[in-house]
């Protein structure tokens, strides 16, 4: 048997109406989705661990994004002094990216759950626009 | 083939040409809601307040039958559809609030964009 555990659910009985609506027998995404964050949200200390690294994620693609688009791959690579791997070129860009964004917040918050989430999705993220092109949103419809 | 540094140019170039900035982060919102609410959604009890495991009634119905692989896959698409909404909501506070320009180049200097970012998304995720 694995050792690893899923997380605990909120402790809050207010968790259960979530319980109930993936109970329910037509069960409605949008429902599921805003009790999920309601209740889940407001059991998070008042410096939310959930935001923080996912602001710093979006400021580094940004900037990266920025400095491609007006001087070129190569003078933004350099100027963020990514470590590029020839053979697996844009995941190492992603990486790089991230652990820029990582060193610059709390380490407890970049390796806290809600980290461990953002830097799954900002890799994914830029790992998809890197090599989809405009088609990674489009997708998306 | 492995992908150049002239792909993955040229493809950031054509994503942000058809999508703008607000599209790399509405696109990076929709996959971390989406990984948000997967976390969640794939809890365990936690007594004495939660009695039942959340990721058991993810694939198995009120009567315990497990739902067919094909519906949680359309469940999963219908939750990841609702993120997006959510993320272009909050794409849309950030707008207008001014920070996209900001959050590129500004927070580094100043902390409280950082806090009027995680304020919009707070707000937009927790429904508050």
């Amino acid at each position: 048997m694995g050792t690893s555990r899923a997380a605990k659910a909120p402790p809050t009985r207010k968790w259960n109406q979530v319980i109930g609506s993936l109970k329910a027998p037509e069960r409605d995404a949008a429902t599921v989705i805003d009790l999920t964050f309601s209740i889940a949200m407001h059991t998070l200390p008042p410096v939310n661990p959930i935001a923080i690294p996912i602001v710093y994620g979006i400021s580094e693609g940004l900037r990266f994004a920025a400095d491609v688009e007006e001087s070129g791959i190569d003078v933004a690579v350099k100027k963020e002094a990514l470590r590029l791997s020839g053979k697996y070129i844009i995941p190492s860009i992603s990486d790089s990216l991230w652990n820029l964004a990582a060193n610059r917040i709390d380490l407890n918050y970049a390796n806290s759950a809600f980290g461990r989430l953002a830097e799954q999705a900002f890799k994914q993220t830029m790992n998809q626009v890197l090599s989809k092109g405009a088609a990674a949103l489009e997708g998306e419809s | 083939m492995s992908a150049t540094k002239e792909d993955a140019e040229k493809n950031l170039k054509a994503f942000l040409k058809e999508h703008g900035r607000e599209g790399l982060l509405e696109l990076f919102l929709t996959n971390y809601l989406f990984e948000l609410v997967m976390y969640y959604l794939h809890s365990e009890k936690n007594k004495p307040a939660v009695n039942d495991d959340t990721a058991y009634r993810f694939y198995v119905d009120g009567r315990d039958r497990v739902y067919p692989a094909e519906k949680i896959e359309a469940f999963k698409r219908e939750l990841r559809t609702e993120c997006r909404k959510k993320a272009v909501a909050i794409v849309t506070i950030i707008k207008e609030k001014e920070l996209l320009d900001k959050l590129e180049r500004e927070i580094l200097e100043d902390p409280q964009i950082a806090q009027l970012a995680s304020a919009a998304f707070q707000s937009m995720v927790s429904g508050s």
